[in-house]
């Protein structure tokens, strides 16, 4: 009670003292009050919840930034892996190009080579066919010349005598079957 | 019998008839068969005579050798070749002969479808293909 006492007497000296004017602080007061509940039902509210939705926006955003960065980063990881397999399967498939042009390069040389091989060994047949001819018709012709001059030689060379003797043997050696 | 193979028949026949008792062809029965033939004048007259002057060819070259023979010697190589053919056939054979030069030496001899020959120019021909 004393204490309560002494508080009020110590407002007393400081309203004394600064010259407050009571019913003019309080009607002063309602008036804050009033205008501040005016401003705050038609202004802060709005305000406040056009903050909140600016920050619950710029909450999505960063969101949906960072999903974006993540998706982003998952999406480069991705391309990376793509290009990393696209650079595989290229150098694979260049590999099995070469390789194949490789193996087609090697048929078509033995290939060539066969029908070089073919060609040598038909020209050789072929050559060989012909000096087989034409010694045979060298030979037919020799003979032939051989045996045309023999018979002029003996026919100039060989006397009557010889003839008739030839013949006469001839006649006896005749080999008549009954 | 078709008319080909009377034919022939009938030139065998007149063949018979044309042959003496040697079996050789007797000139005087075959000119006598021609002049009956004529005055005849059968039918396929054409055909008769041509297949009866075939089976005379034919039956002459069973008893007739024909010698080429490459000399001038004719009549002794004659003899040796008639002398062979006879001993070898057995028959009573005619030979005409006649020279041939490209034989240069030795003979020919023919008797029906047989050719006998030992020749300079047959046995150069035989070293020709020889050679061959």
């Amino acid at each position: 009670m004393i204490t309560l006492a002494s508080v009020a007497d110590t407002v007393q000296s400081i309203s004394n003292t600064f010259g407050v004017d009571w019913p003019m602080l309080i009607a002063q007061s309602i008036n804050f009050l009033i205008v501040a509940l005016v401003i705050w039902k038609f202004a802060f509210s709005n305000i406040l919840s056009t903050i909140k939705e600016r920050e619950k926006q710029i909450a999505d955003s960063l969101k949906n930034a960072d999903r974006i960065k993540l998706e982003l980063e998952e999406t480069e990881k991705k391309q990376q892996e793509t290009l990393q397999e696209a650079s595989l399967s290229a150098k694979k498939t260049v590999t099995e190009a070469q390789d194949k042009a490789k193996a087609f390069i090697e048929s078509q040389k033995e290939d060539a080579r066969k029908q070089a091989e073919e060609i040598v060994e038909k020209a050789k047949i072929a050559m060989e066919q012909e000096r087989q001819r034409v010694l045979k018709e060298a030979r037919e012709e020799i003979a032939s010349l051989v045996i045309l001059t023999s018979s002029k030689v003996l026919e100039k060379e060989l006397s009557e005598e010889e003839k008739s003797r030839f013949s006469q043997s001839a006649a006896d050696n005749l080999n008549i079957s009954g | 019998m078709s008319t080909p193979a009377k034919h022939k028949n009938l030139a065998k026949r007149l063949l018979g008839l044309s042959l003496n008792d040697e079996g050789r062809i007797n000139e005087a029965s075959v000119t006598e068969i021609l002049v009956s033939l004529r005055k005849e004048s059968p039918i396929g007259l054409k055909s008769i005579l041509r297949l009866f002057l075939a089976e005379i060819r034919k039956h002459e070259q069973t008893y007739h050798a024909r010698a080429e023979i490459g000399c001038n010697e004719e009549k002794a190589v004659a003899e040796k070749i008639l002398h062979k053919l006879e001993s070898s056939t057995g028959k009573n054979l005619m030979l005409s002969v006649e020279r041939n030069p490209s034989l240069i030496s030795g003979c020919r001899v023919r008797l029906g479808d047989d050719v006998y020959e030992d020749s300079i120019s047959s046995r150069l021909l035989a070293l020709q293909k020889s050679f061959n």
